[in-house]
């Protein structure tokens, strides 16, 4: 399973769940989207793949490495801005949180989708020019996290979902939606894996009602084109 | 023929290591004479200790630069608080990762070089009533200065591919602190074949560059021979 960094927390559980019920060992390789998407590209052995947005996904269609039929749109997720946690509370706007930072914290937009989201709202907002040399960048947006808890960035970028999960950040300010693309989390099968059952199996685990109520208690949201 | 960030990498790379050189050479010279020519006790440890970031992981290197010089460390805190300054992140936490990897090659080297010098020569700086700093710096250092400058090269050559520690305590931050093994690690995971071709053709010849001077330097005169042993 080749699944995206911020899929961490909600994931993990789900699949020791599915290993418990269908005595299928599920392991796990997580990390910035386009990094997984290029290592699948080049042979690593994967049997699904979960994307934190649709080009990662799309660039292993065009080279016809999914199983036809089998791509969905999984999950959705928010963009916000956090701050370590033990940081008193300063009210202001967006871009006045940001301002006043000294590093922020975000994924690599080369690397990860996380990234790229932050990267786009940050043009729309018109602070990209402004903010860019405070940037710090993660190789996925876990690693953009936990420089915020570390407090060595005073702030950071990252999915809603994330900064829910970790005590250590606390949520500043949420990144207007319509200033980046809808964040959305495709899966399909690979169509190179020897395991195409079992990985149309767990695809299908993953979208029953259960599950997506675990994905909802994280804080990922439900796709609503289905 | 190089992107402007690739020429960035290069201008990082060659001032990481720069520093990093610059500011490991005076405490391997230091550690090396103690190691060499004082008989001070608990010499093992000081060598042991000058061997961790030679065997250890440079990750883990990494990581103790990190819990030193973070928000929360000890150096880190103190120079926060006091001067508003925060290395992490910054190519200065990258010369510094980049010299506390290159000190235990830079002191072998040095070792080397300080145990060439002619022991008589020092003795008779020192019964002609030259201090032993002074004979250091008089004697030791100027005929061990061709050793002491291969050390700096090898040390600045380790500098400039460092990866591990540079990366966990300066971040991979384009402009800022992607050296270029940095960069090649961004192109490969991102998929940029090109950009990879490039660095690694740069990084060669840095390399060579590096490694000609240093074999230069070694080679002549016959620094490992010792004229004076008389069997």
């Amino acid at each position: 399973m080749f699944a995206a960094a911020s899929l961490r927390d909600a994931l993990i559980p789900l699949g020791e769940e599915f290993e418990t019920k269908h005595n299928i060992k599920v392991r796990f390789s997580l990390g910035g989207s386009v990094t997984l998407s290029r290592q699948l590209e080049r042979d690593a052995p994967g049997d699904l793949f979960i994307s934190a947005g649709d080009s990662p996904m799309d660039s292993l269609e065009e080279e016809g490495l999914l199983t036809p039929d089998t791509r969905t749109a999984l999950l959705t997720n928010r963009l916000v801005v956090v701050v370590p946690s033990d940081e008193e509370d300063e009210a202001g706007t967006l871009d006045e949180t940001l301002s006043r930072s000294n590093r922020i914290a975000l994924a690599d937009p080369k690397l990860a989708p996380a990234g790229q989201y932050a990267e786009e709202a940050l043009r729309n907002l018109g602070l990209w020019d402004e903010l860019k040399s405070k940037l710090v960048f993660g190789g996925d947006v876990r690693t953009a996290l936990a420089y915020v808890e570390s407090e060595n960035a005073d702030a950071g970028i990252i999915y809603l979902t994330d900064a829910l999960n970790s005590d250590g950040v606390r949520i500043a300010r949420e990144v207007p939606p319509e200033s980046h693309s809808a964040i959305v989390y495709p899966a399909a099968v690979l169509r190179r894996s020897d395991r195409q059952e079992t990985a149309a199996k767990f695809l299908a685990f993953l979208q029953e009602e259960s599950s997506q109520t675990q994905f909802q208690h994280h804080g990922f949201g439900v796709p609503d084109t289905r | 023929m190089l992107s402007s960030d690739e020429f960035q990498a290069l201008r990082l790379s060659l001032q990481v290591a720069s520093l990093g050189t610059l500011l490991g050479l005076p405490i391997a010279l230091a550690i090396g004479w103690v190691l060499v020519k004082s008989s001070i006790r608990g010499k093992v440890v000081l060598d042991t200790l000058v061997s961790f970031p030679l065997v250890l992981p440079p990750v883990i290197t990494g990581y103790f630069l990190l819990l030193m010089l973070g928000r929360n460390g000890p150096i880190g805190s103190f120079l926060h608080d006091a001067f508003g300054i925060d290395l992490v992140f910054t190519w200065v936490a990258a010369a510094l990762a980049a010299g506390l990897v290159s000190l235990p090659l830079m002191v072998r080297a040095i070792e080397v070089a300080i145990a060439g010098v002619d022991p008589r020569l020092e003795r008779a700086a020192r019964s002609l009533g030259a201090g032993p700093l002074r004979t250091i710096a008089t004697v030791t250092i100027p005929l061990a200065y061709r050793g002491i400058l291969a050390a700096a090269l090898l040390g600045f050559a380790r500098g400039l591919g460092e990866f591990g520690a540079t990366i966990v305590v300066a971040g991979n931050i384009p402009g800022q602190t992607q050296t270029i093994p940095l960069a090649m690690f961004t192109d490969l995971q991102a998929g940029d074949d090109g950009g990879a071709v490039r660095l690694v053709v740069l990084s060669l010849s840095l390399a060579l560059i590096s490694l000609s001077i240093h074999h230069v330097l070694v080679r002549r005169r016959g620094l490992l021979r010792r004229p004076w042993a008389t069997s």
